[in-house]
């Protein structure tokens, strides 16, 4: 009896340890990928909740791509526009580029330019206007 | 004034404006070298505002 007892704990530590080394190892990966997709905020005039929203986002899309695939810009910018019009009303707009310089009119607290990966990111928001008919 | 034809890849806008930014992006290559990227953005997007009201944007 006391021998099938020292078995389950022994089993028990064991499997208690390989439940460490799994965990520690996540937590490894998780960091390194991180630190693999940083945030650089370059120029902002944003709540801190929307930004984390856009670097969220821009987060998930890289991550989701293939690393052999290359970046669709077009499509990421599509992503983050869309999110934020339905999340926080028109109008947003989105560039998405390794290189280009900008000159923009933009809504107070609608303003965000970040890299993340070597790609950066504009995204403002401006005023709409009804059309006159 | 610089050589070369500019080619427009979408557009939806009068011609006499889409004139108006090629000549303005034209003006712009002269007063500022290729890679002051913002001080071209920042000229036209100023110009275009002064010419056909605010609200315009450049990348």
């Amino acid at each position: 009896m006391e021998e099938a007892e020292k078995e389950l704990e022994r089993r028990s530590k064991f499997l208690n340890s390989l439940i460490q080394q799994k965990k520690k190892a996540a937590i490894e990966s998780e960091h390194e990928h991180e630190s693999s997709l940083k945030v650089d905020v370059r120029a902002c005039d944003m709540p801190l909740p929307l930004q984390n929203r856009a670097f969220q986002c821009a987060r998930l899309y890289l991550e989701s791509m293939p690393p052999a695939n290359k970046l669709d810009s077009k499509r990421l910018a599509l992503a983050l526009k869309k999110e934020f019009d339905s999340s926080y009303g028109p109008a947003w707009h989105c560039i998405v580029g390794t290189s280009f310089g900008s000159y923009v009119t933009h809504s107070v607290g609608g303003f965000l330019y970040f890299s993340i990966d070597k790609v950066y990111i504009l995204l403002f928001k401006t005023a709409v206007e009804p059309l006159d008919h | 004034m610089l050589e070369g034809k500019a080619v427009i890849g979408e557009t939806d806008m009068l011609q006499t404006m889409q004139q108006d930014a090629t000549d303005l992006a034209s003006k712009a290559l002269d007063f500022f070298d290729v890679t002051e990227a913002i001080e071209i953005a920042r000229f036209i997007k100023k110009e275009f505002d002064r010419m056909h009201g605010p609200g315009w944007q450049c990348m």
